[in-house]
């Protein structure tokens, strides 16, 4: 089955690098608000820009960040019962939600591709203050977050599948821990006893 | 059998003796046949999302304010008033009725894909500030927060001018973020409780109804009404507009007649003209947006030529 | 369906969600899931539509972009050095008071709180820092786990604080209204924490053994110097908010400025712990993102139905006294807390029990509080609670997980305590908020 590897090989180093790209946008937020800050306080010349500015930077850094919490298994989920399922239980549980989430999903692509386009028709500016600076851009954000966290739960559906039917397949995502622990702090969390138990929620 | 129609406004509970008599009479009318669902601003989409969600048939009647779709539909910033555009109710009243602008606004909204069904008339909109205004000089050196076209005009006179949504302005205004405010009238100001922190009303003189709303329906659900059912709505609709406004105008002399709440003062009569003077240059941008927009323009100067103000 | 009890339509979309949660689904797919099933149902194509309308005003909203930046100083002052130097301070400042330890861990806790928007931080980083420091002085295991569990659970109690920028987006409260009046009951609840260890090292002074080395005076004033980065920190972050000077949001933009130059005068900044930082707050805010997303829209269709209206109106005809339907909300939410994530808690019942709690005619700031301090519980009950993960997680193998969990026990009934003084006394929370607003 190499080429299921290959396949979950790329798609999450799609969402890594989804991921790893737009992470800078936290940094962007900080410059923006406090050159805000300080033309407002010190320059006494607020500027036009900032709030809308960082409030785009953020629409679009979170809903983008989702194939990569996804690809990290970030989304948090109840483990109560989940966690208690044998291997090929919780399998079939993750068929379900997937399945029925990728439809879910592709209902959600097709209006957010309509509602991107008919901003784009009249090329739509937002009205807030008098930068009025145009929205098509952020709402075609939109789409494509939502693309890309298809994409990534198509391959969360695979794994699935795969577990459920009891077809061998190396899963590239295997060794990884996930792990809220800062491993800087916490180097033992290296050590396979210690991670074991960790909480992988988030 | 029953219809039940969305109805979402974009203002709070506070106008809720209003939309109970509207409802009732909806109901009365059509001898219970017809009933109206009403969601305050924000409850099921946000003010901004009025038109597309109508035009989707998420709800099923929006009563809004141009400014919140102009991004969507040219005429939005001209029909929610431009500054220096009407100076009284009646005067704004005419100009909507008249048959030219009734039909660039219905031809405007079809395009947009929503059925016009008429207009609510605002009411005060007015500086609301910390220290007392006598001039557009004194403004010069404070924060005034504003919206785009409002704040184009100040930001033409070099009066710095800030962007704050409304449930921040009083935070902003108690601690010095901003000096000013123009928002709305007495009664606003007072239910944000602004006047624990600024006192001085000043009347600019430079658009009175400060603003306007519109109604619009799902054009689906609409044709999909009886003639008679339609009737009974326009009709209902109309009441509940004419409530709003006297509402307003009740609420505002109200405040007026405490006496103690705001200290008010006008603008003196050769600065607000140089107000509309500047507004010109916000009214030919807007003109210059669409072809339709330079039409309805043109039938607002032209009221403006006839009243004596241009 | 139209025409179908709005209870009823209710009753199931939320049956279906538990399920689907039941079945493991994560939070966001669970909501969206049954709410795009439900708005079908209900209101045809046109509902599927509230999906993008919801979207688009979580992402179009200048209060949330505090989240991520609350997310990222947080982060940046795990990585920077605070803590061992706090541990530090009170070890010389209180090192030989009978659970002397144990109090200078809640005052870390507190201080870690009001820099940091998420719980956790404090219960990492001091399970281990100070958990070896006072075991390896013969603390007694329990006393100090609890603490450091309850310690850590202050974070979103006392400001900044992320819960409460989710709960005053939902409730349309003012985030610094709600981060105001959670800095008293947040300081109550510690003092508590604080007189607890005090009662008991007093009653057994070997639970809290006093330090032998001895420091002298000039080494533990040169100690305090810990305090001022800090100290400077929380005052610009916090006055900033509290004191209106600038919005949340900017309070968070220097917050997280101010914790960078904090690291990089400790030397600790690096591109590794800046890739660490930006990373992980890309990944919790993904989560946060869709989850919101998933709860308006879902919360819009049952709102859409007239749910609230309706049980507000059961409320009224059953004659229910107001504080007992409070207090009926209090239950639910210690028993969701036990099971549920924090986060998924405050998307799902906020927007059905706020209004209630608005026409019942409370102060919805209060009510913010008190939610606040359920969620404290909802940390530290069993079988899921973060602190009692990350306390496993970091803590000794001598510290079982039955350990764990009996350390908690007292913690909760303290919180229990603090809860309901604050339901009887509202003016502990409310009491500053209405001095500055
Ligand atoms: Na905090
Ligand atoms: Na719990």
């Amino acid at each position: 089955m190499a080429w299921v590897t290959r396949y979950l090989v790329a798609q999450d180093g799609l969402s890594e690098y989804v991921g790893r790209a737009i992470s800078w946008l936290t940094v962007a937020m900080i410059g923006v608000l406090m050159i805000e800050i300080v033309s407002r306080y010190f320059l006494d010349a607020p500027t036009l820009w900032a709030h809308e500015t960082s409030t785009m930077l953020y629409g679009a850094f979170c809903m983008l960040a989702g194939c990569y919490t996804l690809r990290h298994r970030g989304h948090v989920r109840s483990e109560v019962i989940w966690g208690a399922l044998p291997e090929r239980g919780r399998a079939f549980c993750d068929v379900l939600i997937f399945s029925s989430g990728a439809v879910v999903l592709a209902i959600f692509l097709k209006l957010s591709i309509t509602f991107a386009a008919e901003s784009w028709a009249v090329l739509e500016y937002s009205n807030k203050s008098m930068w009025q600076p145009p929205l098509y851009p952020i709402k075609t954000v939109i789409p494509i977050a939502v693309g890309l966290i298809l994409l990534q739960s198509l391959a969360e559906l695979l794994r699935a599948l795969l577990t459920l039917l009891k077809i061998d397949y190396d899963d590239p995502r295997e060794n990884e821990i996930e792990s809220d622990i800062d491993p800087e702090l916490l180097p033992s969390i290296l050590d396979g006893d210690t991670a074991a138990a960790v909480d992988t929620k988030r | 059998d029953t219809t039940r129609l969305r109805f979402h406004t974009f203002m709070g509970t506070e106008i809720d003796p209003i939309i109970e008599t509207f409802q009732d009479t909806v109901k009365e009318k059509s001898g219970g046949d017809l009933r109206v669902q009403v969601f305050h601003g924000g409850e099921l989409v946000a003010s901004d999302q009025l038109l597309e969600a109508t035009s989707k048939g998420s709800i099923d009647i929006a009563h809004g304010v141009g400014s919140y779709w102009s991004g969507q539909v040219d005429i939005g910033n001209i029909e929610a008033g431009l500054p220096g555009g009407w100076t009284s109710l009646e005067e704004a009243r005419a100009f909507f009725d008249s048959e030219p602008v009734d039909t660039i606004l219905t031809e405007a909204y079809e395009e947009a894909g929503v059925v016009y069904l008429g207009k609510a008339y605002g009411h005060d909109y007015d500086l609301l500030t910390k220290e007392p205004v006598t001039s557009l000089e004194d403004l010069k050196t404070r924060k005034i927060r504003a919206t785009s076209q409002i704040a184009k005009v100040l930001g033409s006179f070099d009066i710095p001018t800030v962007y704050l949504p409304a449930g921040e302005l009083y935070i902003a205004l108690s601690t010095g973020v901003i000096d000013g405010a123009i928002y709305g009238g007495p009664i606003e100001y007072e239910q944000l409780k602004l006047n624990e922190t600024a006192t001085h009303y000043t009347r600019l003189n430079m658009l009175m109804p400060g603003w306007t709303d519109t109604f619009i329906a799902n054009p689906e659900k609409w044709n999909a009404l009886s003639d008679e059912h339609k009737a009974i709505m326009e009709d209902a609709i109309a009441q509940y507009a004419t409530d709003l406004n006297e509402w307003l105008a009740a609420g505002n002399q109200s405040v007026v007649d405490k006496g103690d709440v705001f200290e008010f003062s006008v603008l003196p009569e050769e600065d607000s003209k140089q107000l509309t003077v500047a507004a010109q240059e916000v009214w030919q941008e807007e003109a210059d947006r669409s072809e339709r927009n330079a039409k309805l323009i043109e039938l607002l100067i032209e009221n403006a030529k006839a009243q004596g103000r241009l | 369906m139209e025409n179908l009890d709005p209870l009823a339509i209710t009753g199931i979309m939320f049956a279906s969600m538990l399920v689907l949660m039941a079945l493991g689904a994560p939070l966001a797919w669970a909501l969206t899931i049954c709410g795009i099933g439900s708005a079908y149902a209900i209101y045809g194509d046109g509902g599927l539509d509230l999906l993008i309308s919801s979207t688009f005003s979580a992402m179009d909203n200048f209060l949330l972009v505090a989240l991520p930046l609350f997310i990222f100083m947080g982060l940046v002052l795990q990585r920077s050095g605070i803590t061992d130097d706090l541990f530090e301070m009170i070890h010389k400042l209180m090192g030989r008071l009978p659970g002397g330890l144990g109090i200078g861990t809640v005052v870390i806790c507190a201080l870690i709180a009001a820099m940091a928007g998420v719980s956790g931080a404090a219960t990492v980083s001091l399970g281990i820092i100070a958990l070896p420091a006072m075991l390896s002085r013969g603390y007694d295991k329990r006393l100090v786990t609890g603490t450091i569990m309850a310690g850590g659970a202050l974070g979103f109690l006392i400001p900044p604080s992320v819960l409460m920028i989710i709960y005053a987006f939902l409730s349309r409260d003012s985030v610094g209204k709600l981060f105001a009046a959670g800095l008293v009951p947040g300081l109550m609840l510690a003092g508590i924490y604080i007189i607890y260890i005090l009662i008991r090292c007093r009653i057994n002074p070997t639970l809290g053994p006093p330090a032998e080395e001895q420091f002298t005076t000039s080494e533990k004033l040169k100690s305090l110097r810990f305090l001022i980065a800090p100290g400077l920190l929380i005052f610009t972050v916090l006055g900033c908010i509290i004191g209106g000077v600038t919005s949340p949001s900017e309070a968070s933009a220097i917050g997280a400025f101010g914790a960078l130059l904090i690291a990089a005068v400790q030397r600790r900044v690096s591109w590794d712990m800046l890739r660490y930082v930006m990373l992980s707050t890309t990944k919790l805010m993904g989560m946060l993102m869709w989850i919101t997303i998933a709860a308006v829209f879902f919360s819009k269709i049952y709102v859409g139905v007239g749910a609230g209206m309706v049980v507000g109106e059961l409320i009224e005809d059953y004659d229910l006294s107001p504080n007992l339907v409070i207090i009926a909300m209090l239950v639910a939410y210690f028993i969701l807390g036990m099971f549920l994530d924090d986060f998924a808690i405050v998307f799902i019942t906020v927007p059905l029990f706020v209004p209630i709690v608005k026409d019942l005619g409370f102060d919805t700031t209060w009510f913010a509080v008190l939610f606040i301090l359920s969620m404290q519980s909802a940390y530290l009950t069993p079988p899921f609670g973060y602190n009692l993960f990350y306390m496993r997680s970091v803590a000794p193998k001598s510290i079982t997980i039955v350990d764990i969990y009996w350390a908690a026990l007292p913690f909760v009934a303290l919180q229990i305590l603090g809860l309901a003084l604050v339901f009887m006394f509202p003016q502990i929370a409310l009491w500053l908020p209405s001095l500055i607003f």
